[in-house]
């Protein structure tokens, strides 16, 4: 893996480090206000796409 | 013990596209929510989700649907051609693979053993063999490296797939202390010209690897072998169903396979067959031995109507069976389910072992570790070999395995050995309830009765007894209470024939009676309050009136019959003590259990059953109506007391929900098998005391088996590290402790073992 750990973005919904070209390449990738997160799968996707303030909010603790 | 009306159904779905635990949490969320599911658990490792649910409100597509919705897929099923072989073929598939795997372990303990023996000799050959310990050593490296390839594999295999997650276990400490005693032999074999120049002596240990390896194989093999036996009450029931059924369509006979035995379709049993299906009997009659179900070998019999289990055998005449349920549906198949469940199931006092040998493992390496150090600074020479010895000794005598066995194998005999009387336990916690119960509260109707009244005396005021009954049996024809179809059958019994009355205008008053004309006659039958609400003097004759008194006296229930506004006579209605009873009620107090008796009868009916039965009257609450039963269970839990309730399992579910253990008896074999905590099936209530017996000798069982288990290694340890030597010069040899190691976990399944043989407590 040519990537670092440490710059790969992260779920916002888990927290697990999400290899974006796999995302994309499974679309696993969401949009909001302008901004685009990568997730490690359909459940997280759901989730945030359900309700993303929740998991935007700087107080949430990404947690499994 | 649930509270549902309709039995709750397990369903596991292999669910596809789970990525981490956040999908799990949502697709319990969605399922939780959903209307009808009492409990969802979903497995992100073994990509399942377990759901239990009530039929009546969702089923499996409803379930599939929720788990779209959530946004998954569920793997689709395999179109199953056999449908009514599931669970047996899943039984099967199970046996057979852990058969290829007792095979496998004792190929290659038997192997690994051989191999190391042969070492042995060739070492201490007396006199030598012609080989300087250089050669020798050479020569043993190959059969030491195809031990450790090849049986031993496993070992290594297991530890290092644990070990990134910090898991310890048993194949950890097996892997090093065999690791060591080759890398050391390895080492020594090499480099010979720099271990001697170091003091230490050419000997090496790969015997010793071999030999651990193969008893530990061995005894790992007389484990599934136990285990397997433990087992085989499961498979043995559910071979009882014949493979090829008799079946009467469009009036010819044709022999199927039992998967394509359709509901709705006849069979035909002969004597000496056993029935194949669940069902009703539509003609002839016969005795039916229901033993593997109940436990019970007295032949019961069936006539028209009456309904059959499938496995049951057909003693004595020919039956013509029409079939109500099939395959994973039937009795049988629920049994072997439930049991099967049981058996997997999580014992509270196991989850305390785990804990244990969670800190176990590491604290035995510690203890490894330190006997080394100890023995290289203080120890005589040779020292190597001999802190290297000492360290493996202990790794391998502390082996844990044997803890781990203490409970599950007890646990599946025992559940076997309920199972064949007919007692069914839910899961490994209901068992440790069972175990500690004090106090045995009895509902009366249904339970220590038989539920069915039947008409004692009949008392006549005005006119003569047929009349009376017609007049009676007519009013009640309509009536769906017990009392009526005892009214009905007596009449039959004089004589009459209660259809062919005309009857019309029927209306029946709850707790009151009934009313309606009969033959255009106004005929009210009921309690005397019922009688007089309605207008009737209760004009009788001082006779009557003592006949009554007295039938009360008895505990019998009394119904007056009054036709046109005039009393005509009373009946007296009874229902019996089940026969069994009193014994079931002596042997728990035998076992040192209180014993009670709940009802919503009246308090001389309570009164003189609960004599009958032997409660005691202060034991005896009467005039509880079905909401407070619950609370009654409440009252003498505040005392302190772990209360068991039995009852029918259907009108008294809040009772038996608030119970330390529902025990649910007499539902018969044709309902399906709700999940009480402890079922009866067959309708003697010795079960109870055998069941909660069967419950304490199984947790005495596995109380010893851990004592044992737990004691002897920790005894041993401190041999094995050396502790002896500077009394006695004892150390352990790690190969005998290998066998040791072996012994003690067969010696817990053979513990274990013994509660096949488990009897109740005698009575008189």
């Amino acid at each position: 893996m040519e990537t670092m750990i440490n710059t790969l973005p992260h779920d916002p919904v888990c927290g697990m480090s999400v290899d974006p070209a796999r995302a994309e390449a499974n679309g696993l990738v969401a949009e909001h206000e302008g901004k685009t997160y990568y997730f490690c799968g359909r459940g997280c996707l759901l989730e945030f796409g359900d309700d993303p303030n929740r998991y935007l909010d700087p107080n949430y603790t990404p947690s499994m | 013990m649930s509270t549902a009306t309709e039995p709750i159904t397990e369903l596991v779905l292999p669910v596809e596209g789970m990525t981490c635990a956040s999908c799990v949490n949502r697709i319990e969320r969605f399922l939780g929510r959903a209307d009808g599911v009492a409990e969802a658990s979903v497995n992100l490792a073994s990509e399942q989700a377990t759901v239990r649910f009530d039929p009546s409100r969702i089923d499996r597509s409803g379930i599939v649907e929720t788990i779209k919705a959530a946004g998954y897929d569920v793997r689709p099923q395999p179109a199953m051609a056999t449908r009514g072989r599931s669970v047996e073929a899943d039984l099967d598939a199970t046996e057979m693979a852990r058969a290829a795997e007792r095979r496998a372990l004792l190929r290659d303990g038997l192997l690994a053993t051989g191999i190391g023996l042969v070492m042995m000799v060739v070492t201490l050959w007396p006199g030598g063999i012609g080989l300087t310990m250089e050669q020798l050593n050479l020569v043993l490296l190959v059969p030491a490296t195809i031990v450790l390839l090849g049986p031993g594999r496993r070992f290594w295999i297991r530890a290092l797939r644990g070990l990134p997650h910090g898991d310890l276990t048993m194949d950890t400490l097996v892997a090093l202390g065999t690791g060591a005693a080759y890398g050391y032999s390895l080492a020594i074999t090499m480099f010979p010209a720099a271990v001697t120049a170091a003091g230490i002596p050419l000997d090496t240990f790969y015997e010793t690897g071999a030999i651990i390896t193969g008893f530990v194989l061995i005894g790992r093999w007389l484990e599934a072998r136990a285990k397997g036996q433990a087992a085989s009450a499961v498979r043995a029931l559910l071979r009882l169903r014949p493979a090829m059924v008799r079946v009467v369509r469009d009036g010819a006979e044709a022999m199927v396979p039992a998967a394509e035995v359709m509901v709705g379709d006849v069979a035909r049993v002969r004597p000496g067959e056993r029935v194949p299906v669940d069902g009703a009997v539509v003609e002839g009659s016969s005795a039916v031995d229901e033993s593997m179900l109940t436990g019970e070998s007295a032949p019961v019999a069936k006539a028209i109507g009456d309904r059959v289990t499938g496995g049951t055998l057909n003693a004595s005449g020919m039956l013509q069976v029409r079939t109500e349920r099939v395959g994973d549906d039937t009795t049988l198949a629920q049994i072997a389910r439930l049991v099967e469940h049981a058996q997997g199931s999580k014992a509270p006092i196991q989850q305390l072992v785990d804990r244990v040998v969670e800190w176990f493992v590491p604290a035995v390496a510690l203890v490894a570790a330190l006997s080394f150090v100890t023995w290289m600074a203080l120890g005589p020479e040779p020292r190597l070999p001999l802190a290297l010895t000492s360290a493996i000794g202990v790794l391998i005598i502390a082996c844990p395995c044997a803890m781990g066995l203490a409970t599950p194998t007890a646990l599946m005999v025992s559940t076997g050995r309920g199972a064949a009387s007919g007692i069914l336990v839910r899961d490994a916690a209901a068992l440790e309830r069972a175990a500690r119960v004090d106090v045995v509260i009895f509902d009366k109707t249904g339970t220590l009765t038989r539920g069915r009244p039947e008409v004692t005396e009949v008392v006549v005021v005005d006119g003569d007894v047929p009349a009376l009954l017609n007049a009676a049996a007519g009013a009640e024809r309509s009536s769906e209470h017990p009392l009526a179809a005892a009214v009905i059958r007596r009449a039959g019994r004089a004589g009459l024939d209660p259809e062919r009355a005309m009857v019309t205008d029927f209306a029946a008053v709850p707790g009151g009676g009934v009313r309606a004309t009969v033959d255009g006659a106004d005929v009210r039958v009921g309690s005397a309050r019922y009688l007089t609400a309605e207008g009737v003097a209760m004009d009788a004759t001082s006779e009557a009136l003592a006949a009554v008194a007295a039938a009360e006296g008895r505990g019998d229930t009394v119904v007056w019959v009054a036709v046109d506004g005039r009393v005509r006579g009373a009946l007296a209605l009874s229902d019996g003590l089940r026969p069994e009873a009193a014994a079931a009620v002596t042997q728990l107090r035998r076992l040192g259990l209180e014993p009670w008796m709940v009802t919503g009868d009246r308090e001389p009916v309570a009164r003189v059953v609960g004599a009958a039965a032997g409660i005691a009257p202060a034991q005896t609450m009467a005039e509880v109506s079905p909401a407070d039963k619950a609370a009654a269970v409440t009252a003498i839990q505040a005392r302190g007391a772990r209360v068991a309730m039995v009852g029918d399992g259907i009108n008294d579910a809040p009772a038996l929900a608030q119970s330390d253990l529902g025990v649910a008896v007499g539902t018969g074999a044709d309902v399906a098998i709700e999940a009480s905590d402890l079922t009866v099936l067959g309708d003697d209530l010795r079960a109870v005391p055998t069941g909660i017996g069967l419950a304490r000798a199984t947790m005495r069982i596995i109380r010893q088996n851990l004592v044992w288990a737990f004691g002897y290694n920790v005894l041993l340890i401190p041999v094995a590290a050396g502790i002896l030597y500077p009394f006695t010069g004892w150390t352990l040899n790690p190969a005998l402790a290998a066998g040791a190691m072996a012994l003690s976990s067969v010696s817990v399944v053979t513990n274990s073992l013994r509660l096949r043989r488990y009897r109740p407590p005698k009575e008189g």
